[in-house]
């Protein structure tokens, strides 16, 4: 220990020294007036300093604070050395800085007794310094990467713009990390799909589990997977990557291009509430199923529901942190809680945020909460950002002769061919459809000449695609001519097919029942398209079918 | 080939799934698929989550396995239509015959 003794005169300093050395302190430095203690402490940053009070030049009174200050981070214990015994005085020693203070003559046990005492706190106060700066390395390190997390979560989670329009959502977690999530993504045939969800707790060890699941859900949506097949694969994702008592409360919906049809994967989440435009009642749909990332695969139940709604029909998903919050009676809002509050016509997400921060009161946050509300509309009005249509004039023709006619998959290479723009991919299904029934009239009955009526009879069906294969097989010389132009302009693609047969009577041809199992194709035809033409005694046939977001042109 | 069949351990409930593309050129695995039906079977699911490609050679194998089976006291579902697939039942009223999900 490092003990500093200041004091003019000498008599006293040779008396302090021998005591301390008793006592077994050996490292003692002196100084004699003020100016020179603090060059001396400045030298060898003593542990303790014994401070004159009276000394000329600069008093002790003077010279504490400044003692103090060289020792900027730790506590510097400085003990007066003082023949003064009035109480003011005695005061003032400890008022400008001093710890203590030991009256002459000295008692060198009670010295010692000080010394060991002011020693203690200061190698506490040497620990507590060394734990702080520990501490605060922590911390520093820890809101690092907490930089990092949040980053990464901000990218994984991220919505469009076009899908945030969409969807009205207030996002609030407990803690600076969510383990409610929200995730949007549009659809290749384009409507939407959604996913909100909550996993067991919250705070980051919840947080972590959306990462895979954000990362699935981004992956299977650009491919236009089901909701069934999603919903089954982030199964079986959380249920190898999440340990046993964690998993996921999660809904799974994909919606129509028109914004009123969903198919909808239900599985732990409180229910989800439609609120009718028309008349504003409110029905309920529970959820289906246990939640994801418990059942093994052969367990899962991947059943869906649909659920038909007419336009502006409002939808309110939400997470339990919304249920479960409690006001300052204890009292649960419940299900009921947020049905209310859904019924009032101006329900927003950030209403009832609103709303149910001022139910709790003051009270702390205790759980993620997330508020969803869907209003049903079509979605072609908001893809109209320019990367999103197809700006080509595009026209591909080509003419079909036997050995192609033979190939099956003819129509869906031909579909991939003119649908590589991904702005297609909203019509790519219907124009499948489409095109595959024209195809199938032109060369079944235009070139094959099958006549439908076969189908008619036991085991028609099959008898009649035994014969298409045997006719096919056969054909030489006959050729199918397919048209397709895609017009930017009026976001419309017209379709004109020929074929080399002998054509058929349109009016003939629509007088079949419901219950036939043929004669389904023009009917489908007419519905699926915007306009249809038969020429040339119906040898050829012109349709045309306008893109989403053809309306928004006019 | 792109057809599945699935039965559960009961033999009750039978499941003949599909892949992308439902048309013509299933005519023949279709009807293998319901073929040797067995005796126990209430319910006859066809599903389609992963179909996203249908014509009107689909809706005539789903109306002819109907008919086929029509002597047994069966269920017939179709289930995890995509919006697309959906549709086409939608206009072809199949919503009437079958239970569509």
């Amino acid at each position: 220990m490092r003990i500093l003794i200041v004091d003019d005169e000498s008599l006293n300093r040779f008396l302090l020294i021998h005591m301390l050395e008793q006592e077994g302190y050996s490292e003692c430095y002196e100084a004699t007036n003020g100016d020179q203690a603090l060059s001396v402490a400045r030298q060898v940053d003593p542990d303790l300093v014994l401070l004159d009070v009276v000394m000329p030049d600069m008093s002790g009174y003077e010279v504490a604070p400044k003692l103090k200050a060289l020792s900027k981070t730790n506590y510097l214990p400085i003990i007066f050395i003082t023949s003064l015994e009035d109480r003011a005085s005695l005061i003032r020693c400890l008022e400008v800085g001093g710890d203590d203070f030991v009256a002459k003559p000295f008692d060198r046990l009670v010295l010692a007794a000080k010394i060991r005492a002011h020693g203690r706190i200061r190698s506490l106060n040497t620990r507590i310094e060394q734990q702080n700066a520990m501490l605060l390395q922590h911390q520093q390190a820890m809101d690092r990467e907490h930089e990092i997390v949040d980053h990464i979560f901000k990218n994984a989670i991220r919505h469009t713009p076009e899908m945030a329009a969409c969807f009205d959502f207030k996002l609030a977690p407990a803690e600076q990390f969510n383990g409610d999530v929200f995730l949007t993504e549009k659809s290749p045939s384009g409507g939407a799909y959604y996913l909100i969800g909550d996993f067991t707790g919250h705070g980051l060890a919840s947080a972590i589990g959306v990462l895979p699941v954000a990362r699935a859900f981004h992956i299977m949506a650009e491919k236009g997977l089901g909701v069934a097949e999603m919903a089954r694969t982030i199964n079986a994702t959380l249920l190898h990557l999440l340990p046993a008592n964690m998993f996921l409360a999660a809904i799974i919906a994909e919606i129509s291009d028109d914004g009123c049809q969903q198919q909808i994967w239900h599985g732990g989440m409180p229910q989800i509430l439609v609120k009718r435009a028309t008349n504003q009642c409110i029905e309920a749909l529970p959820s289906a199923h246990m939640a994801l990332g418990i059942l093994a695969p052969q367990e899962f139940e991947s059943h869906c529901i649909t659920l038909e709604c007419n336009r502006d029909d409002q939808l309110l998903l939400c997470t339990d942190g919304l249920i479960e919050i409690t006001n300052s009676e204890g009292v649960m809002l419940n299900e009921e809680g947020v049905e209310q509050w859904f019924a009032q016509p101006d329900a927003t997400a950030s209403a009832i945020h609103a709303r149910a921060n001022q139910y709790t009161g003051c009270a702390q946050q205790q759980d993620d909460m997330t508020v969803v509300i869907y209003t049903c509309q079509p979605f072609a009005s908001i893809l109209t950002s320019p990367p999103d249509k197809p700006a080509l004039p595009l026209t591909v023709a080509m003419t079909l002769a036997a050995p192609q006619l033979k190939d099956p998959d003819i129509m869906t290479r031909f579909v991939d061919t003119v649908c590589q723009d991904p702005g297609m991919a909203a019509i790519r299904s219907r124009l499948f459809t489409v095109l595959s029934e024209l195809y199938s009239n032109a060369l079944e009955h235009g070139v094959l000449r099958l006549d439908s009526n076969l189908k008619q009879a036991e085991d028609g069906f099959i008898a009649y695609y035994e014969t298409r294969a045997i006719r096919l097989a056969e054909l030489t010389a006959a050729t199918i001519h397919i048209k397709y132009v895609y017009d930017p302009d009026r976001a419309c693609i017209t379709l004109t097919i020929t074929d080399t047969g002998d054509g058929f009577d349109l009016e003939q041809v629509q007088k079949v029942g419901d219950s036939a199992a043929f004669g389904r194709g023009l009917p489908l035809i007419f519905e699926l398209c915007d306009t249809v033409q038969y020429s040339k005694g119906g040898r050829e046939a012109t349709v045309t079918l306008l893109l989403p977001w053809a309306a928004a042109l006019h | 080939m792109g057809l599945t069949t699935d039965i559960t351990l009961d033999n009750t409930h039978f499941t003949i799934g599909l892949d992308e593309k439902f048309d013509f050129a299933k005519v023949h695995d279709f009807k293998e698929a319901y073929s040797a039906l067995p005796p126990d079977v209430q319910v006859v699911e066809v599903d389609l989550a992963k179909t996203e490609y249908m014509d009107s050679s689909a809706l005539g194998m789903l109306l002819n396995m109907q008919k086929s089976l029509s002597g047994r006291d069966l269920t017939f579902q179709i289930t995890h239509c995509r919006p697309q697939v959906a549709r086409i039942l939608k206009i072809s009223r199949f919503d009437k015959k079958f239970d569509i999900s």
